[in-house]
């Protein structure tokens, strides 16, 4: 009897044991439907119709009731859901963890199973203090992707300082090659590619530039910031005359057809290559910096978070569970034409693929959330590309685009 | 009497009554917004926070002081006479040669009109590509040298823009006209003719005083619709090149909702309210005088 006693109570602390150590299941008793707003990027792929074929195997009490959008309406909507109520999960970029983690709208998601499989540094772009408030799932690299055959032919290396860069400009320009395509009809482009080429230098002076920006530690009129200025001028000198009149299609094609060697775009643009012409070989490299520091720009823009207002828990974990397996990080990433940040999955690869792994692997890869943290796209850099678009079209001077860009420095600053 | 009294009484509590489910939308769908919107103009709020810091008239002095409102405005109400001219006299030219006896004037008048049956969001999109691919193209293949992306330049977007709006709201516009057209008795114009007017007489000393009430009506309508312009720039230039084509309803809600000025957003929106209203009040005075003088 006594050996019998001893042995269940072994047996049960083993089991005890073993539980504590094993993942928490999640199961899902009701049928539950959860309301899930999606930043749709600009690729159409129906994948939440895969999302809900696989939650149907996994969880077929519950239920995903979408509601899509674009990444430039998120503000608005999540004003009205902040005061009507949160969607259960919303799927926007990595960078709101940030813009939202004040009003403590995303629940804390530490300490959950399926964030095992997410790769640690990734992990790093939603974490606000001690709090991971996403999951990273998705990644794209932003640089300067070039046309290899073009700098093969005429003997070129990527740069690593802008001398460089100019150099390769020239060198094209003398052959009958525009070095750069753009498509700055598409305003938030434009943005962007201010946003970087400016940034660049100003994480180049200090990491911490936007909370010294706020403190008034620093000013637009400072020389980092006016060698910014220099640099997207120079870019826009070297593309086509109709630069701020066309759009990513056209831009594309031209890079495509080889009219330009170089096109400073996010990584999507692999996609769209790839689709106008699979058998074009291109790398990317890093848009330098004077100081030879210029880093691949790398942006978590799929991100899975969670209200923390939700009444689904178990659900919404459900969810994110089957997201984080292999096969469903796999279809997204090939889908969206991104990186997949979940160990194992296949990842999409693009001929620019070899570059990007030796610029990471070097430490010339930048989290984009680094610089929007400090200094926001919204509040900061749309603002002031507009105001850049209005000097060099003549209507302010240097002295009011700098006074107007030093008026918004209270947005700035880690938050 | 009495009965006579209370008869009407109760009339008038029907009739009353009957109006209440209207009211009710009206209240809730629009008076109860614009209370609320006065409400949080009066407060600097992101639109977010729990906390509202009470400001008073603070964020109208702002807008005062804003530079970018002033451009807003000018590029506001420029865009608005602009587009009210071509569009007013567009569709009153359209209707009057689609009241005429042209060959299949029923296919032209439906070609004209479909486009008010797209979104405006739809006809930036559309407009954006024509500019920027179409039309390059096809000037490119004929070997011309004409600039056709009007989208791409400050000096250029305001046409382009008009072009555009005008192309989506002329046939809504032609269509009230052509009502109006209808029931312009005949013998108006058999009697110009026996006097002698010719056509061109005739549209101006018959057509025109005639259509008074609904030239009243488009002017008013295209007018006050131009200045609330905002959804064919959020996909046709999202108001660039730079600001070029900001206009102030696009200007409110970048700064409501982009920017986290969500109580300066409330006092724009309050600001614009009060200048339709007068606009559409002067212009009111305006026609009805000159319609009792025609």
């Amino acid at each position: 009897m006594k050996r019998l006693l001893t042995l269940a109570l072994a047996l049960m602390l083993a089991l005890t044991l073993l539980s504590s150590g094993m993942a928490e299941a999640i199961t899902v008793d009701e049928p539950t439907t959860i309301r899930v707003l999606w930043c749709q990027p600009s690729v159409l792929s129906g994948l939440e119709y895969e999302v809900e074929a696989a939650m149907a195997d996994a969880y077929p009490n519950v239920t995903i009731d979408w509601e899509l959008i674009t990444w430039e309406d998120l503000p608005s909507k999540m004003q009205q859901y902040m005061q009507s109520g949160m969607p259960d999960v919303v799927i926007a970029k990595s960078q709101d963890a940030n813009n939202y983690a004040q009003y403590g709208v995303w629940a804390d998601l530490s300490g959950k199973s399926y964030l095992d499989t997410i790769y640690t540094e990734a992990i790093s772009s939603t974490t606000i203090g001690d709090q991971i408030l996403g999951m990273p799932y998705l990644a794209s690299y932003g640089g300067v992707y070039y046309n290899r055959a073009i700098f093969a032919q005429y003997g070129l290396e990527p740069p690593t300082t802008v001398d460089e860069l100019k150099h390769i400009c020239e060198v094209l320009k003398e052959n009958g090659i525009t070095p750069f395509a753009t498509h700055f009809l598409d305003a938030w482009f434009w943005g962007w590619e201010v946003a970087i080429a400016v940034s660049g230098e100003l994480m180049s002076t200090s990491e911490t530039w936007g909370d010294e920006y706020k403190a008034g530690e620093r000013s637009a009129a400072d020389e980092d910031m006016q060698r910014g200025i220099d640099l997207i001028q120079y870019i826009v000198d070297n593309t086509f005359e109709d630069c701020f009149s066309v759009e990513q299609t056209t831009c594309d094609a031209r890079f495509v057809k080889g009219e330009a060697a170089m096109q400073c775009d996010m990584a999507t643009v692999s996609f769209n290559f790839m689709t106008l012409d699979p058998t074009l070989d291109f790398g990317v490299f890093p848009l330098p910096t004077s100081q030879g520091d210029g880093c691949l720009i790398m942006e978590c823009d799929t991100t899975f978070f969670k209200s923390s207002t939700t009444e689904h828990e178990d659900a919404v974990d459900a969810l994110l569970s089957v997201m984080a397996t292999t096969d469903m990080a796999s279809m997204w990433s090939q889908a969206q034409g991104e990186g997949s940040l979940v160990e194992g999955a296949v990842s999409f690869e693009t001929p620019a693929q070899s570059d990007i792994d030796y610029y990471s692997g070097i430490g010339l890869s930048v989290e984009q959330n680094k610089i929007t943290n400090q200094i926001p796209y919204n509040e900061y850099w749309a603002e002031f590309t507009a105001d850049l678009t209005e000097y060099m079209n003549n209507s302010i001077d240097m002295d009011t685009l700098v006074e107007r860009a030093d008026s918004r420095r209270g947005a700035c600053g880690a938050k | 009497m009495n009965k006579n009294l209370s008869y009407q009484r109760r009339m008038r509590l029907q009739y009353a009554s009957l109006m209440v489910p209207a009211l009710v939308l009206f209240t809730v769908g629009l008076i109860v917004p614009i209370i609320m919107c006065f409400y949080f103009s009066l407060f600097s709020w992101d639109g977010f926070a729990a906390e509202k810091v009470f400001l008073g008239l603070g964020n109208y002095t702002q807008i005062v002081h804003d530079e970018y409102v002033m451009g807003t405005w000018k590029f506001t109400i420029l865009f608005a006479v602009m587009n009210s001219i071509i569009a007013d006299v567009g569709a009153l030219l359209l209707a009057v040669l689609l009241d005429s006896a042209i060959r299949a004037r029923t296919l032209h008048r439906t070609l004209v009109f479909i486009p008010c049956l797209f979104s405006s969001i739809v006809t930036g999109f559309v407009w954006k590509k024509i500019y920027s691919v179409v039309l390059p193209g096809i000037v490119e293949s004929l070997g011309l040298k004409i600039y056709t992306q009007l989208f791409g330049s400050p000096n250029t977007v305001m046409a382009g823009l008009t072009i555009a709006n005008c192309w989506q709201w002329i046939g809504l516009w032609m269509m009230i006209y052509l009502a109006a057209l209808q029931s312009i008795s005949p013998e108006y114009y058999e009697a110009a003719r026996v006097d002698g007017a010719n056509a061109v007489q005739r549209f101006f000393h018959v057509t025109v005083p005639m259509l008074m009430p609904a030239i009243i009506t488009c002017t008013v309508g295209l007018t006050t619709g131009a200045l609330k312009t905002y959804d064919i720039l959020v996909t046709a230039t999202e108001g660039g090149p730079g600001r070029s084509s900001n206009t102030i309803v696009y200007y409110t809600f970048n700064a409501a909702f982009k920017l986290k000025q969500y109580g300066y957003g409330s006092a724009m929106s309050v600001s614009l309210i009060i200048m339709l209203l007068i606009v559409a009040v002067v212009q009111l005075k305006l026609f009805s005088k000159k319609e009792v003088q025609l």
